[in-house]
């Protein structure tokens, strides 16, 4: 999967949880700093990547997965080392 | 391991807050330590909901079978916190989230509803659950909540 279809997709997952855009959602915006972001949105972000990208992502994981441009970072190197 | 076969009893009003008439796990089956836990509930037609859902056909609603899934859920969240030492309790859980929930089957007036529940990702106090629930050992639904907490009232 291309860098750019990874984070097309991501972006599309965060539209969903934000009610955005997909065009309008910043790349490199950090996520705590977006209306409704808590917690426990965090976890279901980690859910529908999973979900999206088939991949078991450990929470771990989360804290490096801040924007849309790390959380893609994060997505190709777990489905290359897959 | 080496406490195979040890299963603790789980007394359901002891872990959970709802009552009658919201109360949707009658009985939890013996809980062998981990992160699954299977407990039973017998829908039945003398319950409010069928008052008005439907009255010339009763039928189980949807809402509430997540409902039943989300006090097992809740009955292992609060296990597991209290075999890890984390159980606060100025915290209360509350559902974040459901994701991915499907009916395969309409649930009736006389079913038991057998739900398996599982913990499979945990971020600080939040907890995503996985589950299926069983009718006579056929899937009747399946899906995932996501739980947090709020500060209890």
């Amino acid at each position: 999967m291309e860098a750019i279809e990874i984070k097309l997709k991501i972006k599309g997952i965060v539209a969903g949880m934000f009610d955005l855009q997909t065009d309008n959602i910043p790349e490199t915006k950090p996520f705590p700093e977006m209306a409704k972001y808590d917690s426990m949105r965090a976890l279901e972000f980690l859910a529908k990547l999973e979900n999206e990208f088939g991949v078991l992502i450990d929470p771990d994981l989360l804290q490096k997965m801040a924007t849309v441009e790390s959380a893609s970072q994060v997505i190709s190197e777990l489905l290359h080392v897959k | 391991m080496s406490n195979e076969g040890l299963k603790e009893e789980i007394q359901v009003l002891d872990y959970l807050k709802q009552r009658f008439p919201f109360l949707m796990v009658d009985k939890v089956l013996p809980w062998e330590k981990g992160n699954f836990l299977k407990a039973i509930k017998n829908v039945s037609i003398n319950e409010p909901q069928f008052q008005g859902h439907f009255p010339s056909f009763p039928i189980f609603p949807g809402v509430l079978t997540i409902e039943c899934f989300a006090q097992t859920a809740a009955i292992l969240v609060h296990l597991t916190e209290k075999a890890e030492g984390t159980m606060r309790e100025d915290l209360f859980d509350v559902i974040g989230s459901v994701l991915d929930f499907r009916f395969l089957k309409p649930l009736f007036p006389g079913d038991c509803l057998e739900t398996h529940v599982t913990i499979t990702k945990t971020s600080g106090v939040n907890r995503i659950v996985e589950g299926k629930c069983y009718v006579a050992g056929e899937e009747v639904a399946s899906g995932k909540l996501l739980f947090g907490k709020i500060k209890a009232p």
